[in-house]
Parts: C-alpha cells; structure tokens; sequence
C-alpha cells in the first residue's frame, strides 16, 4: 500500500473499488487465445513472430486452457435452469428476426423485358374491355335521355304558353330527333321506316353486252392497223 | 462517516507480482520467444486475470478492458523479440495495456459510453448490509468515476493505482515505469482535484483537512 492516504478520499475510493470488484465478477471475462490469434494477423506494426506461431493450434492444447468467449458466454447464459428457456426462447426469436432481416435484404431480379411488354399488353386490353363494359352500360341510359327530351321541352313550351301575356296556348310539336342507330339492347320502339327507293340501273342481257364487246373490238381493229399495231391484244400475240 | 476507517481494497495485485507467479511467466516467456506457441497458450490465460482486472480499475467498464486485454496480448505476440528479459513479465503487459487504456481514455465519447454502462451494473446488496450505506456507497462510486474522466491520464493511473487499487507507490512506479517520487507527486495533484471537484459539487466540506 502507498504510504500516503487520503482519508476524506478513502469511503469513495472504496466505494469505487467495490464497484470495480463488483464488475469484474459479474463479467466473469473467459480468455480467447483464438481471438489474440486473430487480432495477431491482422496487419499492424512490425511483427517479430517465429514461424511457428503462424501454424494452426495443435489439437492437444486442451480446451481447459483456451475457452472461447463466445462459447464461455454461450454456457453462462444458460448456467441458470430456470432462465434457460427464456434464454432460449429469446435467442430463437432474435435469431428469427435476423434471418428474416437477412432474406429481406436480398433485391429481388429485375423482371425481363418481355414481361414488361406483356404487362402493359394486358393492362392495355383490360382497359379497352373496362371502357367498352362501361360505354354498353352507359348507352341504354343516353337513347332514354335523349327520347324524354323532347317530350320534356314540349311540356316546358306548353308551361310558357299559358304563362304568356297573350293567353294563348302555343302548341309547340317537338322537332324529330335525329335518327339514331338502333341498338339491340335498345328497348325504343320506333317504327320501322323504309327506305327510299333508289332508281334501279337499267339490266341488260348477256347477249346484248357481248354485242357491246364485239363493237368495241371492231372500233379497235379500225383505228389501229395491224402491222403498227399498237394495242393490246396485238402486243400479247407478239 | 463511518467508511472512513475501511480498509483499502486489497485484491489489487502488484504489476511484479508475486515474485513465482513472475518466474513461471517469464519462463514461459522465454519458451515462447523460442517458438513454443504451447507455451506463449498457457501464458496467456495464467496472466489474463491480473491484467484483465488492471485494465477495469483503469478504464470502468469490462467489455472495454476485455478488449484492451486482447490486443494487449496480441501486440506482445507480435512483438516478442522486444522484450527487455531482465524486465518483469506482468510489468512488460501492463505497459502495453496502459498504452491501450490511455489511447482508449482520450476518446471522449468511448469513456462516457464506458462509464454510462458501468453505471448500469448496480452493486449487489448483501443481507448485511444497510440500505442506507449500499445507496450512499453507489452513490459515491458514480460521482468518483464521473470526476476520473476529468483528470489527465497520468494524474488518473496515479489516483487508480495507489488509491483505488491500493498499490504501493513503489509497486505503481514500476507498474507506470517511473520513479516513485513522481508517482507520488501524481497522486498527490490527483487527490487536489479529486477534492476540489468534490467540493465543487456539494459532496464534501471546504474545511476538509
């Protein structure tokens, strides 16, 4: 023991000793010569080794001497019966979440481009089958629409009518609408209207077109010779 | 203040040792320069504890020491051919193992983490012992570790060895290889801090002889 003492220092200097002696118990720390041989490789400053220490350990050494502080900590943390199950289950479920953790961490593949192209195809024709769904529901309700509008604005005539200053009731007959294509699933009666009748081309006989041939073909033999021919049929007998 | 009378702790070991314990290292020292790594094995484990334990009263927390402890005997299996054969075995670690502790004590950050996680080890009551004194003994051990990261790294050593662990001033000169006029010289300006902080805070008179 030093030879001077502080004695007012001397409770906190216990108190700190006792601290520190509590630590180191409790800590248990468990030599790693397999830990001081790693740190050994590693590079740093000049290193005066003999050859041998570079070998691996030799099997005989006996682990009583070495323990390593992972496996020392390993059997304290279950020394304890009574703890060793929520040890264990603890372990597990840490272990758990770090291989979950491990497997999220993985980039899923980029998808090719071809499964690109088919994705938008399908997404392309979905959405013209959704707008063609949706122009078929939507179609009964516009032709109703449209057939109550007229009706509609010849009541409304008819309420400014009798409202005018004259007095007089207007009678005001809704224009036609415009024709509209019929639908099949278009519940309007209309009434079939036939169409108009066109001037029909005037028929004529087979005979009477090959006259009109044979005519055409003497008007040709005329207005070109035969030696200077320059018409068709004479090129193709050439 | 009843605690004034206690006893100084007495587990601290001299860094020579006893003078055995040092013959055994050395020989096996000396083995292990030769190239018997079986040798260099058993060393380590012989003198892990008093280093180990040298290492926490200096640095508070026990994960920190452990590692200091680790590269302490990774260095001097590195650096075999330097040691001094008429120097002591323990003295020749401990050297390396101050040098660690004091590159681990200017990290401000690390000390506070280390003394935040030794604060978080509550000392064990016995049945004895009463309630009052337990939580006045903790007490004191958090304010005395929170004062020691003020002090300079030699002033601490100083303060550690001689007061903390009860070194003599002889044992602690050659543990910091210096004299030991200079060792007591260092605690002294310790202990002057020491108190003028603990004045400072409240925790003891300013009449205090």
């Amino acid at each position: 023991m030093s030879e001077e003492r502080d004695d007012e220092l001397a409770p906190w200097c216990a108190a700190l000793a006792a601290r520190r002696e509590n630590d180191i118990a409790r800590y248990a720390a468990v030599p790693d010569f397999e830990d001081v041989l790693a740190r050994m490789q590693q590079p740093g400053d000049g290193s005066a080794l003999p050859e041998s220490f570079g070998e691996p350990i030799p099997g005989g050494l006996g682990e009583a001497d070495v323990v390593p502080l992972a496996r020392a900590r390993a059997l304290s943390s279950t020394a304890d019966p009574a703890l060793a199950p929520f040890v264990d289950a603890l372990r597990e479920r840490v272990e758990h979440g770090l291989r979950e953790h491990a497997l999220a961490a993985i980039p899923s593949l980029p998808a090719a481009a071809g499964q690109k192209h088919l994705r938008w195809a399908v997404g392309a024709i979905l959405a013209v089958a959704a707008a063609g769904v949706l122009w078929l529901a939507a179609a009964p309700l516009l032709i109703t629409r449209d057939h109550e509008r007229p009706a509609n604005e010849a009541v409304q005539s008819l309420g400014t009518a009798t409202d005018s200053p004259a007095g007089e009731a207007q009678i005001v007959t809704p224009k036609p609408s415009r024709p509209r294509p019929a639908t099949d699933d278009a519940a309007v009666p209309e009434t079939p209207t036939a169409p108009p009748e066109r001037p029909s081309p005037p028929t004529r006989s087979h005979a009477q077109r090959s006259d009109d041939l044979d005519a055409l073909e003497r008007e040709a033999d005329t207005a070109w010779p035969p030696a200077t021919s320059n018409r068709p049929s004479a090129r193709c007998d050439a | 203040m009843e605690e004034t009378s206690a006893p100084y702790p007495r587990t601290a070991i001299a860094p020579a040792g006893g003078p055995e314990i040092d013959r055994d290292a050395r020989e096996l020292l000396e083995r292990a320069m030769r190239g018997d790594r079986r040798a260099w094995a058993r060393l380590y484990p012989t003198l892990f504890d008093r280093i180990f334990r040298d290492v926490a009263y200096l640095v508070g927390a026990c994960p920190v020491a452990e590692e200091i402890v680790q590269e302490t005997f990774a260095i001097a299996l590195k650096s075999l051919d330097r040691f001094d054969q008429r120097a002591s075995v323990v003295g020749w670690l401990g050297g390396i193992a101050r040098n660690l502790a004091r590159r681990h004590w200017r990290s401000s950050s690390r000390r506070s983490r280390a003394y935040d996680r030794l604060e978080q080890t509550p000392l064990a009551p016995t049945t004895a012992e009463d309630p009052e004194h337990v939580h006045l003994r903790e007490r004191r051990a958090d304010v005395l570790s929170d004062v020691l990261t003020t002090l300079p790294d030699h002033l601490r050593e100083a303060f550690v060895l001689c007061d903390v662990q009860g070194l003599s001033a002889a044992d602690a000169s050659e543990c910091l290889g210096t004299t030991v006029g200079n060792v007591r010289v260092r605690a002294s300006r310790a202990r002057a801090l020491i108190r003028g902080e603990l004045q400072r805070r409240g925790w003891i008179g300013a009449e205090a002889p």
